[in-house]
C-alpha cells in the first residue's frame, strides 16, 4: 500500500458506516456543504466490503457533487479489488498528514438539522502559553463585580419534575471555559434543535420551537424564545445567557424552569428595548440576574 | 323622489339582503357546484361522461313514458362506502302500448343506420367471406323475431338492410 | 374502564380541528371526564399553543415511542383542570417519526384509564392522517361551509368510512356565520349536511373571541358568555350521549331584519309624504 497525499483534499471517515446505504447517507450529508465543493475527497473506509458496483455509485454521487475521489483507504479486499478495477488510487491514510493541512470531518459530529461540521484537532500542539481558566466562584459574587442584580420579577417558575425526569443525573461542577464552543451566526427557526458537547455562542434569535441543548453555557447575543438546556449531562456551573431572556423554559443540568404563565409575551417577539439577562442555578433553583443599565 | 330611491338604494342596500333570485345566489351556486364536484369525485365521473349518461337515460326512458327532460335529475348518494345512483323522473304521463312500440321501432331504425354506417367502414377493411356467413345467420333470426316491416322501409342495399338487423338484434 | 378513542379530522387545512380538539377536551373534563388529547400534528404542533401548555411540555410522543421516557411522564395536566392532560407533538421531528402501530398501542394504554382519548389530526390525507386514525374507533369531521372544505370533508368521509375500525363520524360545521347565510352567500347548515351526507355533532358560528382565547391559550369553552363556547360544550354533551338541541343561530338574522325593517318603513313614510 503506498503512502500519497493530495492537495486541496479533505478526508471523509466513513469506517463507522455500518451498511452501504447509511454510508451513502453520511457521505452525501458531508458533500452537502458549500465548503465541500471541487474538492479532492479522500474517503476512509475501515472494512466494509464494496463491490464495483457500489463503488461506482459512490464515485457517481462524488462526481455529481463537483468533487473528486483522489483516494481510498480501506482494509477490505473486495473494496480493494473494485477500487483497482476502477482506477482508483488505494492507499493508507495516516494522522500525519492529518494534522497538517486536512481537516478530519467525522460525520458524527455533523448536525443533521443544521449541518453544521466541527472539526476537533487532536494533535493541535498546544504551543502558546496556557491561561488559567476562570475559578469557579458563588455567582452572586461574579455578578456584583459585574453589575448584574437578581432579577425579582418571578420571570421564571422552577417545574416539578419528579417522577418525569429519568433517573437522576449524576451532577458535576465542570468549568465551562475549558469545553469547546460552537459560534454560530443564523436565526434558530421552530423545529430546529442545535446540539453541542460544549458551548454554544449564537449570534441571531432562537424562535420559539426552537431547541439548544449544550454540555456547557448557551449564549444568545439575540432574542431567546425556545428551549434553553444547558449543561445537559448535570453540569451545575453551565449558563444561559441572552440579550431578551424570553425561553419557553430554561434547563440546567437536571432542573427545569418554565417560562411563569402571567408573564405574558406575544409568542415572537421583536424588540429593540434588550435587557441582557443570565440564567444560573442557586441553591437548586434557576434564578435570572440582569444587568443594570447605567442609568438604573 | 328619485333622488330618495336612489339615496335608499346606495345607503340601505347594505342592510338589504341580497333579493336575487334563488337559482342565482351566491349559495346556489355553491350549492349546484359541489354537488357536481362530489359526484365527480364519489365516482370518477367526468361531467362530459355524466353528461352523456344523463342523455342516453333520457332517450331510453323516453320510449316507454314522455318525460320532463330539463327536471330530471341525477344524483350519486354516499351511503357508508356505497355510492347509489339516484335518478329523479318527472313523469309527464306514461305511453300506450302502441306509441311504445313506434317509439322502439323509431329507435331500432335510426340505432340501425347509425351502426350501418360505422360498419361500412370497417367492412372494407374485414375479409368478405367470414362476414357474409355471420351476417346471413343473425339476419334470418331477426326476421323470425322481429315484424319486416323496418327492414322494407329502408331504401338503402340489400347489404345495409340485413346490417341494419344484425344490430338491432343486439340493441334491443 | 375503557375510554372512546375521537379522532378529530378535516381533510383541509385551518378549518379548526386544533380549536375544536381543545374546546370539546377541556368540555368533556369540565363534564367530570378524564380526558388526554393527543397532538399528532408532528412538526407542526399548536395544540399546546391553544391550551396554554406550551411552557410545560417536557416530552412529547416522539419521545415516548422512542422510549425515551413513559408515556404518563410524558401527559402534561392542563393549568386549569386535573382531568385534562396532553401528549404533545414533537416540534423537532415529522410524520415519519410515529407508526400507525405505535398510536394505537398508546391509544390502547391510554383507553385503560381515561374516559376520552381526543386525537388532533394533521391536515391531509397522508401519513399523517392515517396515524392518527390508527387508533380511534370514532371520528368528529370538522369542516366549514366553503366549497373546498365541504370538498375535502367529503374525501376524509369516503376514507373514514371505508375504515372498519371507525364505528361513528360525525360532521362538526364550524366558522358558521348566520348573517352571511341569511343573504344567500353562504350554504345554510341543511346544504351542507344534505351534500355531505353525514350526521351533524355540532354547529359552531364565527366567533371573533376565538382569536383572543388563541392568544391567552385559554379555550373558549372556558368563557360562559361566548356563543361558541356554548356550542362547543353543546357538542360535548353531544359526545356523553346527551340529546342537545342545535343552536339557534339565527337571532343576528333577526337583530339585522328589525333594522332593515325599519328603515323600510321609514323610506315608505317619505315616500308616502312626497
Amino acid at each position: 500500500m503506498d503512502n500519497a497525499s493530495i492537495e486541496n483534499g479533505f478526508i471523509v471517515d466513513l469506517s463507522n458506516a455500518k451498511n452501504t446505504s447509511q454510508l451513502i447517507y453520511e457521505l452525501s450529508s458531508i458533500l452537502d456543504l458549500p465548503e465541500a465543493r471541487n474538492k479532492k475527497i479522500c474517503l476512509k473506509l475501515g472494512d466494509t466490503d464494496l463491490n464495483q458496483s457500489q463503488l461506482l455509485s459512490i464515485k457517481a454521487l462524488i462526481d455529481s457533487m463537483q468533487d473528486e475521489i483522489g483516494m481510498i483507504d480501506t482494509s477490505s479486499a473486495q473494496t480493494k479489488a473494485a477500487a483497482e478495477t476502477l482506477s482508483i488510487l488505494v492507499a493508507e491514510l495516516k494522522n500525519e498528514a492529518e494534522s497538517e493541512n486536512e481537516q478530519v470531518v467525522k460525520p458524527e459530529e455533523i448536525d443533521t438539522v443544521l449541518g453544521i461540521v466541527t472539526t476537533v484537532n487532536d494533535n493541535n500542539e498546544q504551543s502558546q502559553e496556557t491561561i488559567p481558566l476562570t475559578p469557579i466562584a458563588d455567582f452572586s459574587e461574579v455578578a456584583e463585580a459585574g453589575g448584574l442584580v437578581l432579577n425579582g420579577d418571578s420571570k421564571y417558575v422552577m417545574m416539578d419534575t419528579t417522577g418525569i425526569l429519568p433517573d437522576e443525573q449524576k451532577n458535576h461542577e465542570e468549568n465551562p471555559e475549558s469545553l469547546p464552543t460552537l459560534y454560530l451566526n443564523r436565526t434558530l427557526r421552530s423545529g430546529q434543535t442545535l446540539s453541542y458537547d460544549g458551548n454554544i455562542f449564537i449570534v441571531g434569535d432562537a424562535h420559539p420551537g426552537s431547541e439548544i441543548v449544550a454540555q456547557g453555557d448557551i449564549t444568545v447575543w439575540g432574542i431567546l424564545g425556545g428551549i434553553a438546556h444547558a449543561g445537559a449531562h448535570g453540569n451545575v456551573n453551565a449558563k444561559v445567557r441572552a440579550l431578551k431572556l424570553n425561553a419557553i423554559q430554561l434547563r440546567i443540568a437536571g432542573l427545569y424552569a418554565r417560562r411563569n404563565d402571567t408573564y405574558n409575551v406575544p409568542f415572537v417577539q421583536k424588540s429593540n428595548e434588550f435587557t441582557p439577562e443570565v440564567a444560573v442555578l442557586e441553591n437548586n433553583s434557576i434564578v435570572i440576574y440582569k444587568k443594570l443599565r447605567r442609568d438604573e | 323622489m328619485s333622488f330618495f330611491t336612489s339615496f335608499y338604494n346606495k345607503v340601505f342596500s347594505f342592510f338589504k339582503p341580497q333579493e336575487v333570485s334563488e337559482d342565482n345566489s351566491v349559495k346556489e351556486v355553491a350549492r349546484s357546484r359541489l354537488k357536481l364536484v362530489l359526484m365527480q369525485d364519489r365516482t370518477n365521473l367526468t361531467p362530459k361522461i355524466l353528461e352523456q349518461m344523463r342523455g342516453e337515460l333520457i332517450d331510453l326512458l323516453s320510449k316507454y313514458v314522455e318525460l320532463d327532460k330539463d327536471l330530471l335529475e341525477l344524483n350519486f348518494e354516499q351511503e357508508g362506502d356505497q355510492v347509489a345512483l339516484m335518478l329523479s323522473i318527472p313523469v309527464i304521463r306514461a305511453k300506450d302500448e302502441k306509441e311504445i312500440e313506434e317509439a322502439l321501432k323509431k329507435d331500432a331504425l335510426l340505432k340501425g343506420i347509425k351502426l350501418a354506417d360505422d360498419d361500412e367502414e370497417e367492412e372494407s377493411a374485414e375479409s368478405e367471406t367470414a362476414d357474409d356467413e355471420s351476417e346471413d345467420n343473425t339476419a334470418d333470426d331477426n326476421n323470425e323475431e322481429e315484424s319486416t316491416e323496418s327492414v322494407e322501409e329502408e331504401n338503402s342495399s340489400e347489404e345495409h338492410n340485413s346490417d341494419n338487423q344484425e344490430n338491432t338484434a343486439e340493441t334491443v | 374502564m375503557s375510554g372512546r378513542v375521537i379522532v378529530i379530522t378535516s381533510g383541509k387545512g385551518g378549518v379548526g380541528k386544533t380549536t375544536t380538539s381543545a374546546n370539546i377536551g377541556t368540555a368533556l373534563a369540565k363534564a367530570g371526564n378524564k380526558v388526554v388529547l393527543i397532538d399528532t400534528d408532528i412538526g407542526l404542533r399548536n395544540l399546546d399553543l391553544l391550551l396554554g401548555l406550551e411552557n410545560r411540555i417536557v416530552y412529547t410522543i416522539v419521545d415516548v415511542v422512542e422510549e425515551r421516557c413513559k408515556l404518563k411522564q410524558a401527559l402534561v395536566k392542563d393549568k386549569k383542570n386535573p382531568n385534562l392532560s396532553l401528549l404533545a407533538a414533537a416540534q423537532t421531528r415529522d410524520k415519519s417519526a410515529v407508526t400507525q402501530e405505535q398510536l394505537k398501542e398508546i391509544c390502547e394504554t391510554l383507553k385503560k384509564d381515561n374516559d376520552f382519548i381526543l386525537v388532533d389530526c394533521p391536515a391531509g390525507i397522508e401519513q399523517g392522517f392515517q396515524n392518527a386514525i390508527a387508533g380511534a374507533s370514532e371520528a368528529i369531521v370538522v369542516t366549514t361551509p366553503e366549497m373546498s372544505a365541504i370538498r375535502d370533508a367529503d374525501r376524509i368521509i369516503g376514507l373514514l368510512s371505508a375504515r372498519e375500525e371507525i364505528e361513528s363520524y360525525k360532521l362538526l360545521l364550524n366558522r358558521v356565520r348566520p348573517n352571511l347565510i341569511a343573504t344567500n352567500d353562504m350554504m345554510s347548515v341543511e346544504d351542507v349536511v344534505e351534500l355531505l351526507a353525514c350526521d351533524l355533532i355540532g354547529i359552531i358560528p364565527e366567533d371573533t373571541g376565538i382569536i383572543s382565547s388563541t392568544n391567552k391559550g385559554d379555550p373558549i369553552v372556558n368563557d360562559e358568555k361566548s356563543l361558541a363556547g356554548q356550542a362547543y360544550r353543546n357538542v360535548a354533551r353531544r359526545i356523553m350521549g346527551e340529546e342537545v338541541e342545535f343552536l339557534n343561530l339565527e337571532e343576528d338574522k333577526n337583530f339585522f331584519g328589525k333594522i332593515k325593517n325599519f328603515f323600510e318603513k321609514t323610506i315608505k313614510d317619505i315616500k308616502a309624504k312626497i
